[in-house]
């Protein structure tokens, strides 16, 4: 006999509209970012601006970014515990249980799904990751801006970083993580997609309306 | 009999050393020597070949 | 260039000024000069009278230049002349008691002409340096005269009222330092580091930049502003890309894509064939080479980023635009490893849906 399901709030509005704006600002950043890495398209005229555009849009989505980037890092020490900080570092005893309970799962070692109301433990261990490189994007972002930005707060954004590797190093970089965090978007997607096959707890859904359907599994 | 050095052996590119062996005002003998060394084949090796030339025009 | 260090005759209490009007120029002449090398040291035109009095007051400083692991490109590129210049004129009234390339004494004739210069006058005579200094094995890879370039180093540099490293072997260890570096190349710097030193790197050197550093000196005494890497601003501060004659063809989406395609004749930006004029820092754009015929991208090929440290290793390929990531051989790029990771990853998942469907896809009981 099938369990009753609980509609519960996880995912607050800041939560779910930064995840979406950084959906957007990612998509941006790659057309535009592969376009400035390896012109995928010829001017016909030097009237044309593509370059110019391109850059330009790349750089608008990086201070939206920085801001969408800071919003989160603030949510997470005052928005409600599924959007908590302490869900990306496992810090307690059952959160490394819950790891291993989920990294078991998907290498097919369990067949019982992670069930969690938020993130599983594993989950929050990959977004922290992930905003590292988020972070690291920014920082690398800026610090290759600041080459033509004298002043206090591009220094501040990333300027510092060119005093730790030469700005080829900077460029290389900053390249290869997109391909990481492009990386991270198809296993991203495709775990949300199994997971929410799985454990039929509105998972895929969730992200759009903030309501999962917890039947007490997260519990056990 | 004596034994001139020359070195550094001037207005020329790079660095010589001569040594000379003289008797009876004659040179009877003599050496020359290269006095720098940097390995650019060595540095060469590995790298993308239509680069070489970029290394070379250094030497 | 026919000058020579053993010419007594030219060597005389006269001021620079007037070492140049015996030379045939007139004041007009010098008086442009002042005005030039005011504008390439970034300095408002109220200081080509400043520059004109100490070049008028100066007396000749004395300048031992330096040869160790070098191809003698700077030294070239120090001679280039069709005409002497006034800037040539200027380096030679500098009174240059030691120059392997140039000058008539050989052997220990010469080697005295240098310590002569060191024991006459300490704190008082400036070092050019030129090529990379070798360290490893006692520092025998170069040896001037029975004596390691090292101890040279320490001896003349360490004595002298300033150093400049000349070139990019001499500022960063250039060429010779490449990987793997076999016979432990160095910059000054890294011998010496405590000694006043400018570095003014480039592969070659630009001349003019090196004439306006010692006029900078001459006239306020000191040594330019320098950045981090000891390299002066007015030289260096700027990127290549943001003052590059073909920056217009770059926003605009105009690449070229091959050598001697349409683009390339139409004379197109070069980022595409590799050009590092995105990362590189130099005044060549504005100065040029040759007095001032052209430069690197002016004559179709990119910039190769000459005057940053380690520019064959951290900017290399030349004709990649981004480089190849350590580790990972010549053709590896972070296209390559990116697309690779991303391909594996692919996989990864549609064998694990592909695994999952085929174990069953058991779900759990009370569901």
């Amino acid at each position: 006999m099938p369990r009753e399901r609980l509609r519960t709030y996880a995912w607050e509005v800041p939560v779910r509209l930064t995840h979406w704006i950084s959906v957007l600002c990612i998509v941006s950043f790659t057309i535009t970012g592969f376009y400035i890495a390896d012109p995928y398209m010829h001017a016909v005229s030097s009237d044309q601006y593509i370059m110019g555009w391109m850059r330009f849009i790349h750089f608008v989505t990086g201070y939206v970014f920085l801001v969408t980037f800071l919003v989160r890092l603030y949510w997470g020490f005052v928005g409600n515990r599924y959007a908590s900080w302490r869900v990306w570092i496992p810090l307690t005893g059952r959160q490394w249980k819950d790891l291993w309970a989920a990294a078991s799962f998907y290498l097919f070692i369990s067949k019982t799904p992670p069930y969690s109301v938020g993130h599983t433990a594993l989950a929050g261990v990959t977004y922290f990751v992930v905003f590292l490189l988020f972070a690291f994007q920014i920082v690398s972002g800026f610090a290759l801006y600041s080459v033509t930005h004298q002043g206090a707060i591009w220094t501040l954004l990333g300027g510092w970083l060119t005093g730790v590797m030469s700005f080829a190093t900077i460029r290389m970089l900053h390249y290869l993580v997109m391909y990481v965090l492009l990386t991270f978007t198809v296993v991203h997607v495709y775990v949300g997609w199994y997971l929410n096959l799985k454990e039929r707890n509105g998972l895929m859904g969730s992200i759009f309306d903030g309501y999962k359907f917890v039947s007490g599994k997260e519990w056990e | 009999m004596a034994k001139i050095a020359i070195d550094p052996v001037t207005r020329i590119e790079g660095h010589l050393r001569i040594e000379a062996q003289v008797e009876g005002g004659r040179v009877v003998d003599a050496w020359s020597a290269s006095t720098m060394f940097r390995g650019i084949e060595r540095i060469l090796l590995g790298r993308d070949p239509r680069e070489a030339w970029a290394f070379t025009q250094r030497i | 260039m026919g000058r020579s260090s053993n010419n007594r005759k030219s060597r005389s209490d006269s001021t620079i000024y007037e070492s140049l009007i015996n030379k045939g120029f007139s004041r007009r002449d010098f008086l442009k000069f002042c005005t030039s090398i005011t504008a390439t040291l970034a300095l408002p035109v109220s200081f080509t009278s400043k520059v004109a009095e100490a070049l008028e007051k100066s007396q000749k400083p004395i300048m031992v230049w330096l040869e160790f692991q070098d191809c003698a490109g700077d030294t070239e590129s120090t001679l280039r002349a069709t005409a002497p210049t006034i800037g040539e004129v200027v380096l030679d009234v500098l009174s240059i008691e030691y120059h392997e390339t140039i000058m008539a004494a050989a052997g220990h004739q010469a080697e005295k002409s240098l310590m002569d210069v060191v024991a006459n006058h300490p704190g008082k005579y400036l070092a050019v340096v030129e090529g990379a200094i070798p360290m490893k094995d006692g520092g025998v890879y170069c040896c001037i005269g029975g004596k390691s370039a090292v101890n040279i180093a320490k001896e003349v540099c360490g004595n002298a009222m300033a150093t400049i490293a000349n070139g990019s072997c001499a500022a960063f260890g250039g060429i010779a330092a490449a990987e793997p570096n076999p016979t432990g190349a160095v910059g000054v710097r890294d011998l010496l580091p405590g000694i006043p030193l400018i570095n003014m790197p480039g592969c070659p050197v630009n001349v003019d930049n090196l004439i306006a550093v010692v006029v900078h000196l001459l006239t306020f005494g000191t040594l330019p502003a320098t950045d981090k890497l000891l390299r002066p601003y007015f030289a260096y501060g700027k990127r290549i890309h943001d003052n590059c004659e073909r920056r217009g063809h770059y926003d605009a989406g105009q690449f070229v894509r091959q050598w001697g395609d349409e683009g390339h004749r139409q004379g197109w930006c070069l980022y595409e064939m590799g050009c590092k004029g995105p990362v590189a820092f130099q005044n060549c754009p504005t100065i040029k080479f040759n007095e001032g015929t052209s430069w690197p991208i002016q004559a179709g090929h990119g910039c190769i980023a000459c005057a940053a440290p380690r520019n064959w290793d951290d900017m290399a390929p030349i004709y990649a635009k981004v480089p190849s990531v350590p580790g990972f051989g010549v053709e590896a790029s972070a296209d390559k490893i990116g697309l690779g990771i991303a391909a594996a990853s692919g996989a990864a998942v549609v064998a694990h849906g592909i695994g999952r469907m085929v174990s069953g896809g058991k779900r759990p009981k009370d569901d």
